[in-house]
């Protein structure tokens, strides 16, 4: 079971000017593998995560699943990624219970599968206490578990976390860190992208770094001091936005956050 | 048309998840639980329960004091004025005898009002069956002078006694009846006669009228009151000759003591309809629509600025799907709305007694209710569907609100032209949403509805709901809606990086639902010009090219779809075209035959010859028409009525449309929704014989489709189109000069049963040579990565 991107390409436009915010990117990730998906702002991440999902439609190339495409089966690739986004939000009308429910029927899960995996992951994810209570009275810290634990009702081979973090305290982030060792020795593939950079250099195996729309550097965290020459990951970041050729393309990403 | 691929719904892969795989469901029980989920978020939604609860509370009794305090200032202006009655009399007396009795009756009524003034007030007299006046009068004290003549006092509608207006037994207009065979309905119904008065005499008494009878209009409450009026004159000179009688025996025998009495005119079609009876589908109409609009926005717009919508578009759900689901939940709480503002209006009408105001003498019944209640729902499906357009294009709440003021505000319109009385649901009104319902609605509580509108005003909100929900399917979660940034209206119309070998689906809808108002614009338009024959012919073909050839054409190219792969016109290998020939040379006899068998259908439906009087008049207008097309050249009317149809039509419907559906849709879903497209347009055309062309249009767009699919081409379409057209074209252009041939039918003829046998065997040789000829296609597609 291997999930791998093949040569991605997406271009925007934007008041007449044509921006390309993925370009060629390809990699792949291996079961039990976490794959910290890095770069700075508007490099084309979300965009990457996104084309991968199926949520937007690359200009060319595709991504693969256990040998289901993203251009021809969106469906199977669906049903088998866990998504968690920063943006994503809850129904602020539904219990916490309720939202796992309708979302593991539209993932398929048999009836009598529901109850005993709600239960199990309100235990792991230590939301048992609201699950239900309206989630509009949640906490943000709380939403963003009962997002996790939206993500992985299905139990999914493959999760993708895009700033599953943002905007939680230190302790609410630690959880999530935590869950994502967890999703590893499960045997799961994670794509993680993030702006915590030493926690991914904890939890991730390999990396790669977008900048400008291209991933310029891949490899574990040994082989990518030894292609920069920088010891940790802040370092290597900082380095590389100094850099004025790193890319020729110009780096903005209309796509932006939603 | 979703972007998801339907092959995965079907196919039971395992999913690597170890302990299960995932079942295959129903699509309807998934529909139904998601339809669950949406109801459950609105209607916890104190937004919701605001709308669907207080307005009806607060609305109808507002409503009702305005509407009465409307009326009763209306009416006390109107009954100001005198009235007069227009009456028929039906009699064996001369004109002048008639005048003499007339006379008499107007002197007696004088005596009757010295003799008890206020005898002839209407709350005494008003019901027929009411025995008050003679003995309440009888009671009362003469008092001379002070009373005006013979006065009328109209009751007001609400029941309340307004002031009288005076007008004498000779002020109305009296006319009588010469022809024997007159048909007193028909009199009444038109409303040109408010009340007949029939005065049969009696052979033995010569000079007695041995029966009075007072006809009456029932559904027009003018002619209920002139009828009641008429009623106590004529109770108030039986009471003077009977006190004259008993004072001094003998006396002139004619004005001997009749019994009258009022006879309902059994007549159907009242065209005199009460002006209000609009105003209850309307309100209603309005408050479904409120109950709408915030679920619509809240489940689609309101879902994006919330973040949940990319959590569900990334689930394995078809969109469509989805948005069905969002579809009922909408549609529950419009109905629920829908269910307590009837509720609350039909408590308001009882509370206030406005029902025979507003209805009728009949009042309001329950099978009425429910006929309106059902037409109600069937709105709030397609508008429900029409708010989901709109706000699923829209990337927030804010911007949702901003495009639906103004449909809301359109729809005012027709809501305010159904008000109009003399309004009737033919022709294109019945094919006008909104008003269509409107007007069917105010029909079904009038009692007075036609089966021919009624079904095209049905079927063609049905129609209208699934373009509208196909298309929001299309809109609805696109990475465009979903994260696009901007708003601004630029980005709608930017054309695309790369050309395209074929339209989208969305562009072709978008194409099509652009064409109906421009179709009906022009169509109103070509009504309207003052032209000669030939010129407008010339103009009916411009307008045809401009609609189907042009409008296309630009919207294609500006979004850079290629011409020759976009529309379908690279020429095809001549075993098509051979085939399209046969087809269009036979078709022709069959398409009639079909024609027929929907009249004889209706006759059968509706168990009247309802279907060959309809056939009767399509035939009296198309010789009308074919009398003013014969004043232009042949060449124009093939220019007209074949060659631009067949390619514009042939361009846009089986050229861009088609080919656009075929690449996210199977063959026969694609052919079958450009043939309903086509029937729908040529249906909804306006003209008389319109709701005759449905099916027929349907089946030869079926045909047409077939074709251009097998042939990758629309050429094919475009000769069989054509040499159908010119032979209709021409059969009814020449028909003076082909009924002299000997055996060839009359234009009331049908068609001979050997004629459509023979064109059935040709029609099939050509089907048969259609189907052994592999698909064609013109072009390998080019990969799509």
């Amino acid at each position: 079971m291997m999930i791998s991107a093949h040569s991605l390409c997406k271009q925007f436009q934007s008041d007449g000017r044509v921006i390309r915010a993925v370009d060629e990117v390809s990699f792949s990730v291996r079961p039990g593998e976490v794959y910290g998906l890095l770069g700075p702002n508007g490099a084309g991440k979300t965009t990457t995560m996104r084309m991968i999902l199926g949520l937007i439609k690359p200009d060319s190339g595709h991504a693969e699943i256990d040998g289901f495409r993203s251009d021809r089966d969106p469906d199977e690739i669906k049903r088998r990624v866990g998504f968690v986004s920063a943006s994503a939000g809850v129904y602020q009308w539904l219990s916490a219970r309720e939202i796992l429910t309708f979302f593991a029927d539209v993932y398929g899960l048999a009836p009598e599968e529901i109850e005993p995996r709600i239960s199990a992951l309100g235990e792991l994810l230590g939301i048992s206490p609201f699950l239900d209570q309206r989630c509009a009275t949640l906490s943000t810290g709380q939403r963003q578990r009962v997002n996790l634990a939206r993500a992985l009702v299905h139990d999914p081979p493959l999760m993708i976390m895009d700033e599953p973090t943002l905007g939680l305290d230190v302790v609410g982030s630690q959880v999530v860190f935590d869950y994502i060792s967890l999703l590893k020795q499960q045997g799961k593939a994670v794509i993680l992208c993030t702006h915590q950079l030493e926690q991914a250099q904890r939890v991730c195996d390999r990396f790669g770094l977008l900048f400008r729309s291209r991933l310029i550097h891949e490899g574990t965290l040994d082989e990518l001091r030894t292609q920069t020459g920088q010891a940790d990951l802040v370092e290597m970041f900082i380095e590389l936005i100094k850099e004025p050729d790193a890319a020729s393309q110009p780096a903005t990403s209309p796509s932006g956050k939603p | 048309m979703s972007d998801e691929q339907p092959t995965s719904e079907n196919e039971s892969t395992s999913v690597a998840r170890g302990n299960s795989t995932p079942r295959r469901r129903g699509r309807l029980s998934q529909i139904w639980r998601l339809a669950t989920k949406e109801l459950k978020e609105t209607l916890r939604d104190r937004r919701t329960i605001v709308t669907l609860v207080a307005m009806p509370l607060i609305v109808y009794p507002l409503l009702s004091i305005a509407f009465r305090t409307f009326l009763l200032n209306n009416l006390g202006s109107a009954t100001a004025e005198k009235i007069t009655y227009n009456f028929a009399v039906k009699t064996d007396l001369a004109p002048d005898e008639f005048q003499v009795v007339l006379g008499q009756w107007s002197e007696l009524l004088k005596l009757a009002d010295r003799q008890q003034p206020g005898v002839n007030r209407p709350e005494q007299a008003a019901p027929p069956d009411s025995s008050q006046p003679a003995a309440k009068g009888e009671a009362q004290p003469p008092a001379a002078g002070s009373q005006k003549e013979s006065a009328l006092e109209a009751t007001s509608l609400a029941g309340q006694t307004a002031e009288p207006v005076e007008v004498p037994l000779g002020e109305h207009k009296w006319g009588l009846i010469e022809a024997p065979d007159t048909n007193f309905n028909d009199l009444l119904a038109s409303g040109q006669v408010n009340a007949v008065l029939e005065l049969k005499t009696s052979v033995s008494r010569q000079r007695q009228f041995s029966e009075v009878v007072i006809h009456v209009n029932e559904k027009s409450a003018l002619s209920r009151r002139a009828a009641r009026w008429l009623q106590a004159q004529y109770d108030q000179i039986n009471r003077v000759v009977l006190q004259a009688q008993v004072r001094r025996s003998g006396g002139d025998s004619r004005l001997a003591i009749t019994s009258s009495e009022v006879r309902a005119s059994p007549g159907g079609n009242s065209q005199v309809t009460n002006q209000f009876t609009a105003i209850i589908p309307l309100v209603l109409v309005l408050m479904t629509i409120t109950g709408a609009v915030y679920p619509a926005i809240d489940l689609t717009a309101g879902e994006r600025e919330r973040g949940t919508l990319e959590t569900l578009v990334a689930a394995p759900i078809p969109r469509l799907r989805i948005l069905i689901a969002k579809l009922i939940a909408v549609l529950s709480v419009a109905v629920l709305t829908a269910s307590l503002n009837v509720i609350g209006m039909i408590t308001t009408i009882w509370a206030f007694r406005l029902d025979t105001l507003l209805i009728g003498e009949s009042g309001l019944t329950l099978g009425m209710m429910s006929k309106v209640f059902g037409l109600l729902i069937l709105f709030a499906a397609f508008f429900s569907a029409l708010l989901l357009v709109v706000t699923s294009f829209a990337r927030s709440f804010k911007e949702a609100q901003a495009y639906l003021i103004p449909i809301i505000l359109l729809s005012l319109g027709p809501g305010l032209m159904a008000l109009s009385p003399d309004l009737k649901l033919a022709g294109p009104m019945a094919a006008c949403p909104l008003l269509n319902i409107l007007l069917l609605a105010r029909d079904v509580l009038q009692d007075n509805v036609q089966l021919l509108p009624a079904a095209v005003a049905i079927f063609s909100t049905i129609l209208y709901g699934l373009l509208a929900i196909s298309l929001a399917a299309s809109i609805f979660g696109t990475d465009n809606i979903l994260y696009g940034s901007g708003g601004s209206w630029k980005e709608l119309f930017v054309p695309p990086l790369q050309p395209a070998e074929r339209a989208t689906p969305n562009l072709a809808l978008f194409c099509l639902l652009l064409l109906f108002p421009v179709n009906f614009v022009l169509i109103g338009l070509l009504g309207r010009l003052e032209a000669d024959i030939s010129w407008r012919l010339l103009y009916t073909s411009a307008f045809t090219t401009f609609a189907f050839c042009l409008i296309p054409l630009f919207i294609a190219r500006y979004q850079r779809v290629r011409l020759l792969p976009g529309f379908g016109l690279n020429w095809p290998p001549t075993p098509f075209l051979l085939a399209a020939a046969i087809l269009g040379l036979s078709l022709w006899p069959l398409v009639m035959s079909l024609i027929s068998g929907w009249h004889e259908l209706i006759n059968l439906v509706s168990g009247s010859d309802a279907g060959t009087a309809w056939r009767e008049r399509i035939v009296a207008f198309s010789r009308e028409q074919a009398e003013q097309f014969r004043a232009a050249s042949p060449w124009l009317i093939l220019l007209a009525f074949s060659l631009t149809p067949a390619f514009c039509e042939e361009f846009f419907f089986r050229g861009l449309l088609q080919r656009a559906l075929l690449t996210k849709r199977s063959a026969w879903q694609a052919i079958l929704f450009s043939a309903l497209a086509f029937g729908a347009f040529h249906t909804l055309s306006g003209s008389v014989a319109a709701f005759d062309r449905l099916i027929p249009t349907t089946v030869m767009g079926l045909v047409l489709g077939w074709l251009a699919f097998k042939a990758d081409s629309i050429w094919p379409g475009v000769v069989l189109h054509m040499l159908h057209n010119a032979i209709v074209g021409f059969l009814a252009y020449f028909q003076p000069q082909l009924s002299r041939l000997p055996g060839f039918p009359g234009e009331n003829d049908p068609l001979p049963l050997w004629w459509t046998g023979i064109a059935l065997a040709v029609a099939a040789i050509g089907i048969w040579l259609l189907s052994r000829t592999p698909r064609f296609a013109a072009q390998k597609t080019s990969p799509t990565t």
